[in-house]
């Protein structure tokens, strides 16, 4: 197997709110993240909100640049990719089909945009393989003619997922594809999802916040905490043996279908920190039921084996160095 | 036992959505009125040589002030009377028509387009573009439109077509401040990311999923802008600044006859009210558009 990603020590800051005199406050979304994509996986991608998944996607598709650090796309640097051959090499899906289908356009031209973006056939080709790529996704060909509008969520959905793939990615970048839909509906997405994977050998990035959802279709899960990923490993090893204490947290936190059992209890508490105002150390040392003091003053190392892991917990323990 | 009746298909299965959008054209009064209005005023403009047998330049000192119809002095010869000059008052409020569309059209066109322009490049590009243009906004701001217009008549004279540069180069602030704003919320939207990330340029960009999305706003602004135009180039020709004797501007034709206002009321009034009725017209039609595009709007 070879990487089709390959992110090393990327970082990217942004600039909030003007002052001026005094320096001004920046978020630090994606902090120093190595990131790996095999061909043929689904890696997962997991976090809470704020936690720099969405930015290091943005990333991944080229609409942001790093600040620091590389990003290789098949074994060539991303900045040094043409824009058009980058869009045959990875598409996106976005969370909200509201806004990721434009209102004025029939769904035939949202779905056959790249095509003529890329200049691939006439136009009546384009329109051809638009139909018959809604065909391939769930919806029928009447569907090519309407406007988004009259299309429900999922409809949209599966509309977002045929402009992606018919200029035949080998990438899909998955933005929370399923969270603003309905649950009953989040299923069949991901079926198709999954379907559509065995078929065309697409490899998936799989940003989400619903474990449930990642433990459904990932190969390889990465956990993200304030911009740096603090754990990855096979679906297997996370899920049945989590090593970082947020991991576990996370996993604690999944809902059971019996109501009786209530909402768990995670320890994590309640305060999501400042992303304006990191805690020093590791940033998870504040809601971490193992925290030592050495947590306070010192950024785990990134420990490789049988995935990775950022925790003291693995380096020598948490009590002062 | 009480009588049970079959529920009537079209209350079981309600309007189909031209049914409502048909509906919700026709149930806003304003928007219906300024259209009707418009298309009459633009008819009028159009066959003004055809619906009046006088010449609006042909100069009849003989028949100086000669009242309307529903004065006793009046005739139905000329059934607005005539101006000063012997005139025929009717044909000049007809040819007048065709000024202040023209005014109001090429106004807007001008504006329109370089506001519209500087607007959308804010909106996409923000950063330096950004400032850019909102500080050539601040700057134009400070203008005061008449005393600029006065410089460039005083320089160049003054005619139709100085009056249509100097409105139409000054009064695309609005349209460029509404723009940027509109751009911007639009520009964030998934649909440009994806467009974005297939690699469309940035022209089919702003062309093909920004503006169709940002033109209900546009449209607003340019029924606002057209109006105001006209209102401005009758204030310029009333001061002497705009269109020059003899063409049949309505705010001219004012100024004309402000001199006999004390004994020749009409002379001020049926430009007076031709104007108000255009104007009010344009902004209802404005209003109407506005409510209508609305998400959820019906009528107001």
């Amino acid at each position: 197997m070879n990487a089709l990603i390959e992110a090393r020590g990327v970082s990217r800051q942004f600039v909030v709110g003007q002052r001026l005199f005094a320096a001004k406050p920046v978020i630090r979304a994606v902090i120093d993240v190595d990131l790996t994509v095999l061909s043929g996986e689904v890696l997962g991608i997991v976090g809470e909100s704020g936690s720099g998944k969405s930015t290091l996607g943005k990333m991944l598709l080229g609409l942001i640049a790093p600040d620091r650090g590389t990003i290789r796309m098949a074994g060539e640097d991303l900045t040094a990719i043409e824009r058009r051959t980058l869009a045959r090499l990875i598409q996106p899906v976005f969370q909200d089909p509201y806004s990721s289908l434009n209102p004025r356009k029939r769904v035939a031209a949202i779905v056959a945009l790249p095509l003529a973006v890329l200049g691939i056939g006439s136009a009546k080709e384009r329109r051809a393989r638009a139909t018959a790529m809604l065909e391939r996704v769930g919806l029928p060909a009447r569907d090519a003619e309407v406007y988004p509008s009259e299309l429900s969520g999922g409809q949209r959905q599966r509309v977002a997922i045929a402009r992606a793939l018919i200029v035949g990615p080998k990438i899909v970048l998955l933005d929370e594809p399923t969270s603003a839909l309905d649950v009953s509906v989040q299923s069949q997405i991901l079926n198709l999802l999954l379907d559509l994977r065995n078929d065309l050998g697409l490899t998936y990035v799989f940003i989400s916040h619903n474990l449930a959802v990642v433990e459904h279709v990932a190969t390889r899960v990465a956990v993200m905490y304030l911009g740096r990923i603090v754990e990855a490993a096979d679906r297997e090893a996370i899920f049945l043996n989590p090593r970082h204490p947020y991991t576990r947290a996370l996993l604690d936190s999944v809902l059971t279908p019996e109501p009786g059992l209530g909402v768990p209890d995670t320890g994590l508490g309640l305060a999501f920190p400042n992303p304006l105002d990191p805690p020093a150390g590791c940033a998870f040392h504040p809601r971490c039921p193992e925290a030592g003091p050495r947590c306070r003053i010192e950024v785990p190392r990134v420990l490789r084996e049988a995935g990775l892991v950022a925790c003291h917990l693995y380096d020598g323990g948490t009590s002062a160095a | 036992m009480t009588e049970i009746s079959a529920l009537p298909l079209v209350e079981l299965i309600g309007p189909s959505p031209r049914t409502l959008l048909h509906r919700r054209l026709w149930g806003h009064k304003g928007l219906v009125i300024s259209v009707a209005l418009l298309t009459l005023i633009g008819l009028v403009a159009l066959l003004a040589p055809v619906l009046t047998p006088y010449d609006p330049y042909a100069q009849d000192l003989g028949r100086r002030l000669i009242p309307p119809v529903w004065y006793q002095k009046g005739t139905w010869v000329h059934w607005l009377g005539t101006d000063n000059l012997g005139r025929d008052y009717l044909s000049r409020v007809l040819y007048g028509a065709r000024i202040s569309l023209l005014i109001g059209a090429s106004v807007m066109a001008i504006s329109g387009l370089i506001g519209t322009t500087l607007g959308l490049a804010a909106g996409y590009f923000g950063g330096r573009v950004d400032a850019f243009v909102m500080f050539t906004t601040t700057v134009r701001l400070a203008m005061p439109l008449i005393l600029v217009a006065l410089a460039v008549v005083a320089t160049v004279g003054g005619s139709l077509w100085v009056v249509v540069l100097v409105l139409g180069l000054l009064k695309w602030d609005r349209f460029a401040v509404v723009m940027r704003a509109a751009t911007q919320q639009v520009r964030g939207l998934e649909y440009v990311a994806a467009a974005e990330c297939v690699g469309a340029s940035t022209h089919r960009i702003i062309l093909g999923e920004i503006l169709p999305n940002v033109l209900p706003h546009l449209i607003v602004v340019a029924t606002i802008e057209a109006a105001s135009a006209i209102l401005l180039e009758a204030a310029l020709s009333f001061l002497g600044l705009g269109v020059q004797p003899p063409l049949p501007s309505w705010g001219l034709m004012i100024a004309e006859g402000k001199v006999y206002m004390f004994f020749s009321f009409w002379l001020i009034a049926i430009p007076g009210t031709a104007l108000a009725i255009l104007v009010l017209a344009i902004n209802m039609l404005g209003d109407g558009i506005r409510d209508v595009t609305a998400p959820g709007g019906g009528r107001a």
